[in-house]
């Protein structure tokens, strides 16, 4: 069927045609594809770059940090050792671990059940308890801040773990609504069954609906411990007085005041405060994002 | 259909009298409704209602902590509007960001996320890359950015200068820059709002797409007339979430003002402000005042918000194209 | 079973909870005294050593001694109810404040009563002005001074061919010219004297300005920012910038001092600029001698072997306030005061006054650390080991125009801060009308003056 031997009839040109077509329009998939992925990969870079820089410079000695280095030669890997023996390190990051681990468990235990309640009960007031529920997750703390500040020096828990740790213990409207979102989804069937079985509503709530909504209480969860271990205002209100109570984020902007510690230790110290958040989150980035998902789309 | 709702209508219970006994309990019992609801309400009583009654009240008075409340009427917001210049420096500077930064991240949240819906391939590890630094701690991630952006050895400067800019800014360390050195800190942690707005994109039902294509819309004119039309709902949300973001900013630029001796007071904003009275000062009192002007602005700003919303904001059972 | 697994970790959070509270409300005994001190290691010892010796002297009386709570902290424990009977801050900025707002109570009553003292043959004058605030309300006795000097560098002296300190600002600013040196690109590379807001330091940049041109702060009950000591001195930083740095060009001056200042070495340490020669000439405190000589051990004797070769002079002045001012300095130092609502105010009376008159306490404090005593017992030469550049420190504080501004409540030292805040603005180049500044920041100070009478 070459073109000089003889004319191609009607379906040839059609079938030639169609190829070239198909051709062009790979040859177009394929342009675009190139071109979507150098603007990904060039903003990958982007993305990446300060985290790149920030493991590169806690890896230089003072001298490489302050002067025009850009890489470090030779790797000081033991800015890795010092910085827990130049600041009390090690007692800054349980600090923050106990902080969050308890502030973790007190969402999830304090908005399990209200997010039951105003989801799969029906109850007088229900509507106004969720309306007022939206209503404090848009007031800003700053009205509230004070008065607090006020009740936890009046009871003497300042400076101490306290005020960070029992509020989560009364509730977070957030994590409650969140909650609420994924419960709502959680078919009535489900409950109807249960209770003709004679199950009782607590053991609904625990051993029907909590297993069920795994993913939720998980986000919830997960929010609750980053919120506390990146939370840096509760800390710099309430642990003021004592070098031993800091977390991390404390220890971390007091850094530079403190003597004998030089500042290319200060991204070490960043470096080390990330990798356990960046860790997590590589093991739990499905039950983010579906988290974050979650809060957003439904606001 | 909630079970519970016909339970109140079943002929099992007569005004409270037992009538038959309940082989399945139907109505949820309010003790256990309280239950659930304790910790909330406790929590609610405790740490906002209260609060919010106690910090209007100190709002009219001078209290340091130390002394009982000193009831002052107007004095405090009087202070506020004719001899604070603090407060209008920190307004001034907050109204800047917001203006500035909330129409940019909108824009740059829609753009990567848009950008992420196209690859077949590979799209969750792009989509990992730019959200790790939304999970940065924010102390960590100020931190990072006042040293990364040092105008005499950060590798940013650097890097401009390599690149022929010779002369380029001084970042945290000039009052014209710095609030740009914090807007480029937000955007680098878009992660969250992009993941929003990802979700939303890949909501828009592609026929939407399909009919656009068929009517001759090139990419850009698809972008314009489908994707941000049906956008505008996760848009609208993220502009009142950041505008009540944007009064409450406050980690980002503490820790960095507190890097760079900050004098000039270009990074202070209005929470910061709230702090430095309450925390520094202790005018518990002022602060309060502070704090409720802010609530009433951010009510006003979230009412102008919900009016105009009308205006522009397309709810998918409405029409797309006029 | 459910249930019971619920109310069991109800209860583990309650008992929890509990204990920490309980371990929180420590209850004081009724003869103890809490004392808060912004210091800690071998200083600590010290205190601690002192705190013994009163205890010893007063039988029955148990002094607690909390060391590295700086004053922040405990003026927010005071402020939240549980803060210490006394308590040490460092510099007097906010002595006005701690007074006027209550947190340290009023002395006066207690220094004139029976177990008294005469405050002026016990301390130095200068101790004594930084201790009591403007209407003679006294509410604090003063530890040990902090004097501010000059620091030069001599070897970069000697190879500019400058044979000694300036006396005053002209000899400073012409010498700052020598000493400036610049690198190909046209960044500095070392820099005589940065009169700069933000250059290391403790946001005392415009008052040491403000101290060379003999600059007062307060008239009467007003703010003294528009008189015209305070403008000169900030004009001079301008032209200094201009003429110096930016040879001419105020905006090429500035953005050189600001990448300058944004390379310095870390305060704290060997790579601080003084000492690596970056920077030739520096106004700062008696404190850091110590590490000038010995970055690491901060030992200030004997400082023959010094990390940079370094002598000290009094502040340079303004030209025609040689011959009156020259000599002359600022001088803080540690104040400690009582606590509002303290239980026992006998009690902790008879300790502040321990504490500010144990001899002991401060001979060997000014030997470990350099700062002279405020106590004139405790200022004996014979008693006394320092290097003799030193005593310039102790002529600074001997002088009789040497002290601290006046002190008033304007909150925490806000009218410091206005002044550092201006100058910020002024070196940026955002202020155009310096003497509109100045009277708008005077007008501010004298609003938070009224508002805390």
């Amino acid at each position: 069927m070459s073109k000089n031997l003889q004319e191609p009839s009607q379906a040839e040109r059609y079938q030639i045609d169609s190829r070239k077509a198909r051709f062009a329009k790979r040859r177009k998939n394929f342009l675009y594809m190139v071109a979507n992925h150098s603007v990904l990969i060039l903003m990958s870079a982007i993305f990446i770059m300060p985290l790149f820089l920030i493991f590169v410079t806690s890896v230089m000695d003072y001298h490489q940090a302050s002067t025009r280095a850009l890489w470090p030669s030779p790797f000081h890997w033991h800015n890795y050792v010092e910085v827990f023996t130049a600041v009390p390190y090690l007692r800054w990051t349980l600090n923050t671990l106990f902080v969050s681990v308890m502030t973790m468990i007190g969402t999830v235990v304090s908005c399990v059940p209200p997010a039951y309640a105003l989801s799969r009960l029906q109850w007088k007031g229900r509507q106004t308890s969720f309306v007022i529920l939206l209503a404090t997750m848009m007031l800003p703390g700053q009205v509230t801040m004070i008065p607090v500040y006020v009740i936890f020096s009046r009871l003497h828990w300042i400076p101490s773990f306290l005020p960070l740790i029992v509020p989560a213990f009364f509730s977070s409207a957030f994590s409650i609504f969140l909650l609420r979102q994924f419960f709502s989804s959680i078919p009535d069937e489900i409950s109807d069954a249960a209770r003709i079985d004679g199950c009782s509503e607590l053991q609904l709530m625990i051993r029907i609906i909590v297993p069920l909504a795994k993913p939720a209480i998980s986000a919830i969860a997960l929010f609750a411990f980053l919120g506390s271990w990146n939370d840096f205002f509760g800390p710099l209100l309430y642990l003021v007085d004592n070098q031993k109570l800091w977390t991390l984020g404390m220890g971390l902007n007091a850094f530079r005041g403190l003597h004998h510690v030089n500042t290319n230790m200060l991204m070490t110290a960043s470096a080390l405060f990330m990798l356990p958040v960046i860790v997590i989150f590589f093991f739990s980035q499905k039950v983010f994002i579906e988290g974050v998902t979650l809060t957003g789309v439904k606001g | 259909m909630q079970l519970s709702k016909v339970s109140a209508t079943t002929p099992f219970r007569k005004k409270g009298v037992v009538v038959a006994p309940p082989r399945k309990k139907l109505k949820t019992p309010w003790i256990f409704i309280a239950f659930c609801m304790s910790p909330w309400v406790l929590g609610l009583l405790f740490f906002t209602a209260y609060p919010m009654v106690a910090s209007f009240y100190e709002s009219f008075t001078k209290f340091n902590l130390i002394e009982t409340p000193k009831w002052i009427g107007w004095a405090n917001y009087h202070r506020m509007f004719f001899e604070d210049p603090d407060f209008y420096k920190a307004l001034y500077n907050t109204i800047w960001i917001s203006v500035i930064s909330i129409p940019l991240r909108i824009a740059f949240a829609l753009f990567t996320a848009w950008i992420l819906t196209k690859p077949k391939r590979g799209r969750n590890i792009y989509r990992t890359i730019f959200f790790l630094p939304a999970m940065v701690p924010t102390v960590a991630a100020s931190m990072a950015f006042t040293y990364i952006f040092n105008p005499a050895f950060g590798p940013i400067n650097r890097m401009l200068q390599a690149i022929g800019i010779s002369n380029p800014p001084f970042w945290f360390m000039d009052p014209k820059w710095s609030k740009w050195g914090l807007i480029i800190l937000g955007l680098w942690g878009i992660g969250d709002t992009m993941i929003i707005y990802l979700a939303g994109l890949l909501d828009v039902p592609r026929t939407l797409y399909e009919a656009a294509e068929i009517e001759g819309a090139n990419a850009w004119q698809q972008f314009r007339y489908v994707t941000v039309p049906m956008m505008t709902p996760v848009i609208f949300f993220s502009a009142v979430t950041g505008i009540i973001g944007s009064f409450q900013y406050f980690t980002q630029a503490y820790v960095a003002a507190g890097q760079v001796n900050d004098y000039s007071h270009s990074m202070y904003f209005y929470a910061t402000h709230i702090y430095a009275e309450a925390f520094k000062a202790y005018e518990m009192g002022y602060a309060s005042a502070l704090a409720w002007v802010l609530l009433v602005i951010t009510l006003i700003c979230t009412l102008v918000m919900l009016r105009t919303q009308r205006r522009w904001v397309h709810y998918p059972n409405g029409s797309l194209f006029k | 079973m459910m249930k019971k697994r619920v109310l069991a970790s109800l209860a583990v959070t309650a008992v929890f909870a509990g204990s920490l509270v309980a371990a929180n409300v420590a209850q004081a005994a009724p003869r103890t005294v809490n004392v808060w001190v912004p210091f800690s290691g071998g200083n600590l010892d010290l205190w601690t050593a002192s705190a013994k010796r009163i205890e010893a002297a007063n039988p029955g009386l148990t002094i607690k001694l909390t060391g590295s709570v700086d004053m922040a902290k405990s003026l927010a424990a005071i402020n939240a109810g549980n803060g210490p009977d006394i308590s040490v801050a460092n510099g007097a900025g906010n002595l006005g404040w701690f007074c006027g707002s209550g947190a340290w109570q009023k002395l006066n009553l207690l220094i004139n009563g029976k177990n008294g003292m005469n405050a002026k043959s016990t301390f130095t004058p200068a101790a004594n002005a930084f201790t009591v605030a403007a209407n003679g309300t006294r509410c604090a006795l003063p530890f040990s001074s902090e004097i501010f000097g000059f620091y030069y560098n001599k070897d970069l002296f000697k190879s500019a061919g400058i044979s000694g300190a300036p006396k005053d600002t002209a000899e400073l600013a012409a010498d700052t010219k020598k000493l400036t040196t610049f690198n190909s690109d046209g960044s500095i590379k070392t820099a005589g004297f940065v009169p700069w807001a933000g250059y290391y330091g403790f946001g005392m940049d415009a008052m040491w300005l403000g101290y060379m041109f003999g600059a007062s702060w307060y008239n009467g009950n007003q703010s003294a920012f528009t008189t015209p000591q305070w403008k000169r001195a900030f004009q001079w930083q301008h032209d200094l910038i201009q003429n110096v740095y930016g040879h001419g060009n105020f905006k090429k001056g500035a953005d050189l001092l600001t990448k300058f200042v944004a390379a310095r070495g870390d305060e704290w340490g060997a790579q601080h600029d003084f000492i690596t020669g970056r920077v030739a000439m520096k106004l700062d405190a008696d404190w850091m001698a110590p590490m000038f000589c010995d970055p690491d051990g901060w030992a200030l004797n004997p400082c023959t072997k010094p990390a940079v070769n370094f002598g000290v002079a009094p502040f340079p002045v303004a030209p025609g306030l040689v011959s009156t001012n020259y000599g002359y300095g600022l001088v803080g130092g540690n104040t400690m005061g009582i606590s509002k609502g303290v239980k026992n105010l006998g009690d902790a009376w008879i300790v502040l006054k321990g504490l500010a008159t144990d001899k002991k306490l401060a001979l060997e404090w000014a030997n470990a650390n350099g700062d002279p005593s405020s106590l004139i017992a405790a200022r004996n030469k014979a008693d006394l080991t320092y290097p003799a550049f030193y005593q310039t420190f102790y002529d600074i504080s001997n002088h009789p125009r040497s002290g601290y501004h006046q002190l008033r409540n304007t909150g925490e030292h806000q009218e410091e801060d206005a002044i550092q805040n201006l100058l910020a603005a002024w070196q940026a180049g955002s202020l155009s009308d310096l003497s509109a500044g100045l009277s708008k920041t005077a007008s501010d100070v004298n609003n938070i003056l009224a508002r805390n009478a």
